[in-house]
């Protein structure tokens, strides 16, 4: 991996330079597949997104300025935007379809302390299945904020809504999981 | 404080923004309410589940495709040539020859006319008759011209889709648009063609604006 900055880098990649763009993706793919990943779903759909989000880079590296803030910044608005969009275009019925995540079967399920009836692994299955099915006026806003840890101001400017009303969609999206979350423990103690 | 309220008051209290008086009868209603305590328990755990959602790792390969796809899809070097290795992978999408689709747009554009009648912005209307007439017609000029379908097809979503949320008004602008944008396409070779072949030459009615009556309109 090459040790230049991405200031080092952006003029190459400006001037045509592959190697230098290739080592700029590189370096930023992951973030942007987290991301994707937290709008789309699904891994496939995440890895569409993540091209996408590196070719809008690509054309249009000119318009970033160095002295407006750093490139991992703007290449996140960037990928956010885009996402943004793209989960606005796609709406909710296909996102609901949206596969059960793998990484949800890795996670630990022996932390029963704070589980609250309910095993880790179940409750953060409950709560993406939840995340997905939300309307998408209170989906994207706590993606943003619960997800990307965006403070809220950032999350009005980005979504041009005010900021009262960020606060508001915040905590409907995560009472409408915390009810579901309920509802399902009510289930569970029945059970037990 | 009632719960509702309460409801409201939740994630302020779980973030710690929640200060004087609200924070205090907020905390004196949670202390009386065990709904509203089972909720804002609940609340706790969404949020920790949210933030400790686990991130999956991207495919080893897709810095890689992705660096690719950009520079294939753009021509930052003048006089590069494409390298075919460079075009994005199809991703398992299936290739629906131009015919299937054409077929498909035609039909889809006369079910989506004929829905239009029966369940229209304000129910079967006169307008409404207009559109689906218009919308035919157009779907059938589209079947002819499978060569310009995908800009057609655009277009002619477009137009669909504000008649269907209800903005009849603003059909008619959206169908001028598409009137003018074949009046561009058009040549006197291209309608000296169509009339040797026998098909329809396209006709101004073809993309004729839909009419809805406007203030002071009789």
């Amino acid at each position: 991996m090459s040790t230049d900055s991405d200031h080092d880098l952006l003029p190459r990649c400006r001037r045509g330079d592959e190697a230098a763009w290739r080592e700029l993706v590189s370096r930023h793919t992951r973030r942007i597949f987290a991301l994707a990943y937290r709008f789309a779903g699904r891994g496939d759909e995440a890895e569409d997104l993540t091209q996408e989000v590196f070719v809008k880079v690509y054309q249009t590296l000119d318009r970033y300025r160095e002295g407006e803030g750093s490139f991992n910044a703007w290449i996140m608005a960037v990928a956010r935007n885009h996402a943004i969009d793209h989960y606005r275009r796609r709406r909710m019925d296909a996102l609901r379809k949206a596969e059960e995540p793998e990484v949800l079967d890795r996670l630990a399920s022996d932390d029963a302390g704070a589980l609250h009836g309910l095993q880790a692994q179940e409750r953060v299955r409950l709560v993406h299945r939840g995340l997905q099915a939300l309307p998408e006026e209170l989906r994207v806003p706590l993606i943003l904020c619960d997800l990307q840890g965006l403070p809220y101001g950032e999350i009005a400017q980005t979504l041009a809504i005010p900021l009262g009303t960020v606060k508001s969609r915040i905590n409907r999206g995560r009472l409408e999981l915390a009810k579901r979350l309920m509802g399902r423990r009510a289930e569970y103690a029945q059970i037990r | 404080m009632d719960c509702r309220r309460a409801e409201e008051l939740l994630s302020d209290h779980l973030e710690g923004t929640l200060q004087g008086v609200l924070r205090a009868d907020l905390e004196a209603h949670l202390a009386a309410c065990g709904a509203c305590t089972g909720l804002r328990e609940a609340l706790g755990d969404v949020v920790a589940a949210l933030r400790g959602f686990p991130t999956p790792e991207p495919a080893r390969d897709l810095a890689e495709r992705a660096a690719s796809r950009a520079l294939a899809g753009t021509r930052r070097v003048a006089g590069r040539p494409s390298d075919p290795s460079l075009r994005p992978a199809p991703h398992g999408r299936i290739f629906v020859p131009a015919w299937i689709q054409a077929a498909a747009a035609g039909f889809a554009l006369v079910i989506a006319g004929t829905l239009l009648l029966v369940n229209g912005p304000a129910g079967p209307s006169r307008a409404a008759t207009r559109l689906v007439d218009r919308t035919v017609h157009a779907g059938n000029y589209l079947l002819a011209r499978s060569d310009r379908l995908v800009e057609d097809v655009r277009v002619l979503g477009v137009v669909i889709t504000t008649a269907f949320e209800g903005r009849l008004d603003r059909v008619n602008d959206r169908m001028d648009d598409y009137r003018r944008r074949l009046q561009r396409r058009r040549t006197p070779e291209e309608d000296a063609k169509k009339r040797e072949s026998g098909l329809p030459a396209p006709s101004v009615r073809s993309a004729e604006g839909f009419r809805t009556a406007r203030h002071g309109d009789t």
